[in-house]
């Protein structure tokens, strides 16, 4: 039986020692944040689940050399970011980014008025919209503080940049954000 | 600050990243700027927006899915599993299957004209005797043969007899009777001057020469022709000589005769009488020679009677005493006793024979009508290089060399008419 209480650190001690199996606790406590992430970056359901598989098969193949020095969803993330942003070249070269409207957006509650849930929706495309549009390294930089609320220090780690960078990058992302997202808040405040 | 250097610090103020002065000096300024606050209210939406997007569960099997991967990625499957197991991989194993299988099968397609090939080579052995036997060939005798060595012979017969299966196939219906004649033409006719058969060769080399001698005058020409000495040449061209009888068409006739003098006068020339002592080897396995091979004035090829189908007054005139009572009068004795023996040896082994006889000049056409009595003259040639000879011109004498071929099976026909020169 899996013991899912342990940390990762011991997970990647006993994957590195052969034990297959302890792999897969990391996946279960790891797939959800890093398929969100994905997602996010690519804004596409089918690729971000073959991109997260890659992340975490990767992360077993390469498993050997993880010193431990940070944080395994640190080492993780970058993975994931790595190979997200290759996908999401690629798929920028191939075709002309667009927004999903695979209809997987998940409504938070579904009681609430169907009028709102279609607003809800709308809106979540059109941030998704937004983050798409953006430059990757400031779409990355959103979703990992603003989304996965990642603390500046591993996003300066995940990165690989200082932390004052993070901040200043940030910063220059969520202005961009802003801007992508202006015709939103116009409309809205002209609604309001 | 200003505003722009407060806005500067809107993001890490949203993030309540900055320190209690500096986040207190920019809520005033927020407070009491419209601006600056409105950027603030924008940049807390962005994020707030961002925040709020949904979490989003990955696809169902997820998990096993990545597992499956990554076992796989631990326990590499064997070779074998991998050719047999999954679709995707079973894909290349039948793809190359298909490849080898039309490797294959067009290796075997190149491969089958070579096998067909070889069988011909090896089938005419026997399917040729049939046809030499079957159908009538341009006559030819086995004698005269100055044939270069054993090897060559055969390599050059396998070639032809490859080459004439060939054709036949060609013709596709080698059954039916004018396309078999039209074989026999191949093999006997249309190609009588093509040095790679053989066969044709030996219809050329065949001719037989008489040489008259008196009986009273025996010379020293005529003592040498006398003395006994036996040769036997290969059984395949007895074997020829056989189908050597059949009729042919009349230009095939002609070419054979030309070419018949021609060897002939290969054998009459000193430097072949030369080459006639080591060739008298190939000679030993087909006839036997009686006498000396020399020169001859005339060579005469004869066909004896088969003895069941004459008529009793031939029968009667075959008689050995008769014949040779006969002869005694144009021959010696000794002359007269090798072509009795001869004659006799060729109906016994089936093996043509070769005598050498001396008679008067004057006295040929007497020899000939004996002869024919005998059987039948089938060839019949005269040497111009012995004409020419001074001394032959000057001698009385006759050399005539005896070609004796075999009776043949009943029911061959035999030409009536010799060819002559």
């Amino acid at each position: 039986m899996l013991a899912e209480g342990i940390a990762d650190a011991e997970c990647v001690r006993r994957v590195q020692q052969g034990d297959t199996d302890s792999f897969e606790v990391l996946v279960r406590r790891h797939q959800k944040a890093i398929f969100n992430l994905v997602y996010r970056l690519l804004g596409n359901y089918d690729e971000a689940a073959e991109v997260a598989q890659e992340v975490f098969l990767s992360a077993f193949k390469s498993i050997h050399q993880f010193r431990g020095e940070a944080n395994f969803s640190t080492w993780l993330y970058r993975i994931g970011l790595n190979h997200a942003s290759t996908r999401r070249k690629s798929l920028n070269s191939a075709q002309q980014r667009h927004i999903p409207l695979d209809g997987t957006e998940v409504i938070a509650d579904s009681a609430v008025d169907p009028a709102k849930n279609i607003e809800h929706k709308e809106i979540q495309q059109r941030v998704q919209q937004a983050l798409n549009s953006l430059d990757p390294e400031d779409a990355r930089i959103i979703l990992l503080r603003d989304l996965q609320d990642v603390p500046y220090e591993d996003v300066a780690e995940m990165l690989d940049i200082p932390v004052g960078t993070v901040k200043s990058r940030l910063h220059r992302a969520r202005q961009a954000l802003k801007t992508s997202l202006a015709p939103y808040f116009h409309a809205n405040r002209k609604a309001s | 600050m200003n505003c722009e250097a407060i806005q500067r610090y809107l993001s890490d103020f949203l993030d309540k990243n900055l320190d209690v002065e500096r986040a207190q000096e920019i809520k005033d300024h927020l407070t009491a700027c419209s601006l600056c606050s409105e950027e603030m209210a924008s940049l807390a939406e962005c994020q707030r927006l961002v925040s709020g997007l949904p979490a989003v569960e990955p696809p169902a099997g997820f998990t096993n899915r990545v597992m499956a991967e990554v076992r796989e990625a631990a326990n590499p499957p064997r070779l074998w599993e991998r050719l047999f197991l999954p679709l995707r991989i079973k894909i290349p194993l039948q793809a190359t299957a298909v490849v080898l299988i039309a490797v294959l099968a067009a290796y075997i397609y190149q491969k089958e004209p070579l096998q067909r090939e070889a069988v011909l080579t090896v089938q005419p052995e026997s399917s040729f005797k049939k046809q030499e036997e079957t159908h009538n060939l341009a006559p030819s005798a086995a004698q005269g043969r100055t044939a270069p060595s054993k090897s060559k012979q055969v390599a050059e017969e396998t070639k032809a007899r490859t080459q004439e299966f060939k054709d036949s196939a060609q013709l596709k219906e080698p059954q039916s009777p004018p396309k078999a004649e039209e074989q026999n033409k191949g093999i006997a006719g249309s190609q009588p001057d093509a040095p790679a058969t053989p066969r044709a060769q030996n219809q050329v080399r065949s001719p037989a020469t008489l040489s008259p001698t008196p009986l009273q005058e025996k010379s020293s020409a005529a003592t040498e022709a006398a003395s006994p000495r036996l040769e036997q040449s290969s059984p395949p061209v007895g074997v020829q000589a056989k189908g050597a009888l059949a009729p042919v068409p009349q230009p095939e006739k002609e070419n054979a005769s030309k070419d018949a003098a021609a060897a002939g006068k290969s054998l009459l020339s000193p430097e072949a009488r030369e080459r006639s002592a080591p060739s008298s080897l190939d000679a030993l396995r087909s006839g036997t020679v009686v006498g000396v091979a020399l020169p001859a004035d005339h060579e005469l090829a004869i066909r004896l009677k088969e003895p069941v189908r004459d008529d009793k007054a031939t029968g009667d005139r075959l008689a050995p005493g008769l014949a040779q009572a006969e002869r005694r009068s144009l021959t010696s004795q000794e002359e007269a006793k090798n072509l009795d023996q001869a004659r006799e040896r060729a109906t016994q082994t089936g093996q043509s024979q070769t005598v050498w006889v001396t008679i008067a000049r004057n006295q040929y056409e007497l020899f000939k009508k004996e002869l024919a009595d005998l059987a039948n003259i089938e060839a019949e040639s005269s040497t111009p290089d012995r004409h020419n000879d001074a001394v032959a011109k000057s001698s009385n004498q006759l050399r005539i060399k005896v070609t004796i071929l075999p009776p043949l099976a009943s029911g061959n026909p035999v030409p009536s008419q010799p060819s002559s020169r």
